[in-house]
């Protein structure tokens, strides 16, 4: 027979957890303040049943992919619209060190990823980062003040920066010696490394001359 | 083959390749429970969905290189969402103090619900944001997931009768909370 009451074992004994479930019971029979303690706790269970469970978004299990592999997608799809002529992925083209730039990016729909984080309002991109969309998100970044560029779905975008007095290539493999390694192996099967200058403005990007690669 | 293996079967094969390092078997892990490690951070965090997208990755990541820790179906939903508690009482940890609740809820509610139902859903979900984290990680446990007190208390680190005496109180908040939606 209990002496005390029963408050911290209501939900065990709404579980069937409980090993003394009897007396609970007995308890809750005789003991009006625990009765109505149990009516609360059970209401409450039963309010949490309200509670639906929610699909993962897509873009989760690219952002796991991403950070399991060592370099992005192998078909990745590249569509864009352009309102400026900064942005520029190819890929096997390393990117140029740079002054460290940022730039506004906006979440349009679902959570796009900038870098290795979903964002759920506005983020920053650097030279160098990815944004990743997949079917349901979209992301708008805002250059300078050129324009804004949209990233559509399923569309991942990498940022790179090109000056028009730069004279050759080099990679920059403190940041990525990984992107390095992968990058000699590939020159040493015999694939070719090009380099062309070119000249940007806000209404195009015109090829000029090449540059030579360097280590 | 896999076909006429129960639940549990199935769960111990996927397991077992996975430690192997096989990638397709991870993604079909992946698939069993993301929903449910997603809706537990979703609901943790106020409907947050970029903390909960990061907190599922995070979940899943540190699954996947520390599978082999594994010796067999038994220990795993225990292990899971003890990297579920962790993750999100972490992220909660470096948060600033809460936000408004429900204002970046996108409810999940279907066009079908009619206004009443909805005016409930929003109500329990306002309610579960607001009780103390360590009642509102046990209560979403519960509720998103089958464990059993015994398994719960290995999850959360403590008792079992901790466990209970968490979903005990975590609930009668919660019915406090909600009182005007009682018939």
């Amino acid at each position: 027979m209990f002496s005390r009451h029963v408050s911290r074992e209501l939900a065990a004994y709404a579980d069937r957890e409980l090993g003394n479930a009897v007396e609970v019971e007995r308890h809750i029979g005789q003991c009006a303040l625990c009765r109505a303690e149990f009516e609360q706790v059970q209401f409450g269970m039963a309010m949490v049943e309200h509670l639906p469970s929610v699909e993962a978004p897509a873009a989760i299990w690219a952002s796991i992919e991403a950070a399991l592999e060592e370099k992005p997608r192998e078909k990745p799809i590249w569509r864009w619209a352009f309102a400026a002529a900064v942005l520029l992925t190819v890929a096997g083209i390393a990117y140029w060190r740079a002054p460290v730039v940022q730039w506004d990016v906006i979440r349009l729909d679902g959570t796009p990823i900038v870098g290795a984080k979903h964002i759920s309002g506005t983020g920053k991109i650097v030279v160098g980062e990815w944004i990743r969309t997949d079917s349901a998100s979209r992301a708008g970044i805002k250059v300078g003040d050129i324009g804004t560029v949209e990233v559509e779905p399923n569309t991942q975008v990498r940022v790179m920066a090109a000056k028009a007095d730069e004279h050759r290539l080099a990679l920059a493999r403190d940041i990525d010696p990984r992107y390095g390694a992968a990058f000699d192996r590939a020159r040493a099967l015999g694939v070719e490394a090009i380099a062309y200058r070119c000249v940007i403005s806000a209404e195009e990007i015109a090829v000029a001359g090449p540059v030579p690669v360097l280590g | 083959m896999v076909a006429h293996l129960s639940d549990r079967e199935t769960s111990a094969a996927i397991i077992e390749s996975c430690r192997l390092g096989d990638r397709d078997a991870f993604r079909a892990l992946y698939d069993i429970h993301k929903d449910k490690v997603y809706s537990i951070s979703l609901y943790f965090f106020h409907g947050d969905q970029a903390i909960a997208s990061d907190v599922t990755q995070q979940v899943f990541l540190k699954l996947m290189t520390g599978i082999g820790q594994f010796r067999g179906d038994a220990e795993f939903s225990t292990w899971l969402y003890r990297l579920v508690v962790n993750a999100c009482l972490d992220a909660a940890r470096r948060q600033k103090p809460d936000a408004a609740i429900s204002e970046v809820f996108t409810a999940p509610a279907s066009q079908e619900e009619d206004y009443a139902r909805r005016e409930v859903a929003t109500s329990v979900r306002a309610g579960v944001s607001a009780l103390p984290p360590k009642f509102r990680i046990a209560v979403l446990l519960r509720h998103f997931e089958d464990l059993s007190y015994e398994q719960m208390a290995k999850v959360l680190h403590c008792s079992m009768g901790t466990v209970a005496s968490r979903l005990s109180r975590g609930h009668k908040i919660l019915a406090e909370r909600l009182k005007g939606l009682r018939g």
